[in-house]
């Protein structure tokens, strides 16, 4: 057993040999070795502004798309008819690649942090609404009917059956939206008028600094990994109860 | 009645659009009367026909490459520890890794040929069909193997008989979700180099009327329900008896 958890580090630590050693032999112009990206990276000196200024657009995007997809996921996955009625258009409307809207989102806000925060919300809404949606209609009838056997009132039904009961599918909803968000952030900052991490990365390919590219691209996947595996810590501490 | 309810979620739907676009405006937002003109339109020239098909081809291919290295890569995966130990970092780190990141140095390495297009549409999907198969091979019933083995099946016997159907519904929610991401990024990549689709995207943009723009996203629509919609009625007629999986992972 002890065997099996150690090659997952094994792995990535061979992995970035790999990395180094294609990038040794490979032109610089097309491919950098580990080494100097990382290099690279630690003398890039926007990169912690960029970051901050990454994260606010995610932040800001995320919530806005969270308020709205949770709430309308949940009432279409609890009321019937509400389900019935959106259920086609929002179909429809996911069936569109979010990146598709970009030309459309420059007509209505622009080319700047608006635009950027409107791709990052279409980008994680409707795989945060059909999670919830799909969550909320599985709750387990047996816990609403002993709420209602003990005649509990409907707020404290939502309080002490619903919400709870709801905790653990809105968590991977959040998470799964959060990392798409923050596809939609690094998107948003190339496709629109290059800024933050996407400016750096328009800006290193235009000198053919495969290093840069390279830096940002870690720092990118970095960046969702974490944001992952952060929703996931705090998932497993909030919700003891879930635990075997 | 549910029937009526659906439609009626449409038709509310189109006549708040309608009365939005009339008193916005075409140029903010064209009402559906007027993108049902453009679509027709859209429709009669030949040009813009042909670079939609030609767009499907690099999502066709890249999608086929996808599910050629996704699916037994996630069946592995699945049923090896070793390969599991080996492999499931990597896996975590670009399923969330954006495509849109990568594309400046795809473009240093491959060009913006054709074949730009095809890796964009395989960087993107191959992961999910990995993961999706991945988690249908875990879930693979212990019993039902340990009958295989205890009337004496081959390996291959087992894989075929017992490991196939049993996977079927994973690789099938795998392809699906592929294919949604493939139809996704070949409108991110042509996007970036301005060909196809994305090519027809962007000069829609600059024109007055969004009338246009609106068609263009009707018609991607439409392909992507078009293609997700088909794939299951491929499956259905490959395996009519079984069900498909919830395609969250």
């Amino acid at each position: 057993m002890a065997r099996h958890r150690l090659l997952p580090y094994l792995s990535v630590v061979a992995g970035l040999a790999v990395w180094e050693a294609v990038g040794r032999f490979t032109p610089p112009i097309i491919f950098s070795p580990f080494s100097a990206t990382a290099w690279q990276l630690l003398h890039t000196a926007a990169l912690p502004g960029a970051i901050a200024q990454s994260l606010g657009t995610l932040a800001t995007g995320f919530l806005l798309s969270a308020i709205v997809a949770v709430p309308l996921g949940f009432a279409m996955g609890r009321v019937w008819w509400v389900r019935e009625m959106f259920h086609p258009i929002l179909t429809g409307l996911y069936a569109i690649p979010p990146v598709a809207f970009i030309p459309f989102l420059i007509v209505w806000f622009g080319l700047f942090v608006e635009s950027r925060i409107a791709i990052v919300v279409i980008m994680c809404f409707f795989e945060m609404l059909t999670i919830a949606s799909a969550g909320a209609a599985t709750i387990d009838r047996r816990l609403l009917d002993v709420a209602r056997s003990f005649s509990a009132p409907r707020h404290r039904t939502i309080t002490a059956v619903l919400i709870p009961a709801s905790m653990p599918f809105l968590f991977t909803a959040l998470r799964v939206g959060l990392v798409r968000a923050v596809a939609g952030v690094i998107t948003g900052e190339l496709l629109l008028s290059p800024a933050n991490l996407g400016k750096i990365l328009v800006d290193s390919a235009a000198r053919f600094n495969t290093a840069g590219i390279l830096g940002i691209v870690a720092t990118v996947a970095l960046l969702g990994l974490f944001v992952q595996q952060g929703l996931l810590w705090l998932e497993r501490h909030i919700l003891r109860w879930e635990r075997p | 009645m549910i029937l009526l309810l659906r439609l009626s979620g449409i038709a509310i739907f189109l006549v708040l659009w309608e009365i939005a676009g009339r008193s916005l405006g075409a140029a903010l937002l064209a009402p559906p009367s007027d993108v049902v003109a453009e679509l027709a339109k859209l429709a009669t020239e030949a040009q813009s026909r042909a670079t939609i098909w030609q767009s499907l081809a690099p999502a066709v291919v890249g999608f086929a490459i996808s599910c050629a290295v996704g699916m037994p890569l996630g069946a592995i995966m699945g049923r090896s520890k070793v390969a599991d130990a080996l492999l499931h970092p990597w896996m975590s780190l670009f399923v969330v890794t954006s495509v849109a990141a990568i594309v400046p140095i795809l473009i240093l390495m491959v060009g913006t040929g054709w074949w730009f297009v095809v890796t964009v549409v395989v960087l993107s999907s191959v992961w999910y069909v990995v993961l999706t198969t991945y988690q249908g091979a875990v879930r693979i019933n212990r019993h039902l193997l340990d009958v295989g083995r205890a009337f004496g099946a081959s390996r291959v016997r087992i894989f075929r008989s017992v490991m196939l159907p049993a996977l079927f519904p994973y690789l099938l929610a795998g392809a699906r979700i592929g294919l949604v991401h493939a139809i996704r990024s070949v409108v991110l990549a042509q996007l970036f180099i301005l060909t196809g689709l994305g090519g027809l995207l962007q000069e829609a943009g600059m024109d007055i009327s969004t009338a246009r723009l609106l068609a263009l996203l009707v018609v991607i629509m439409g392909l992507g329900l078009a293609a997700s919609h088909g794939l299951g009625q491929v499956a259905h007629w490959l395996a009519p008896w079984q069900k498909a999986v919830d395609e969250r992972t």
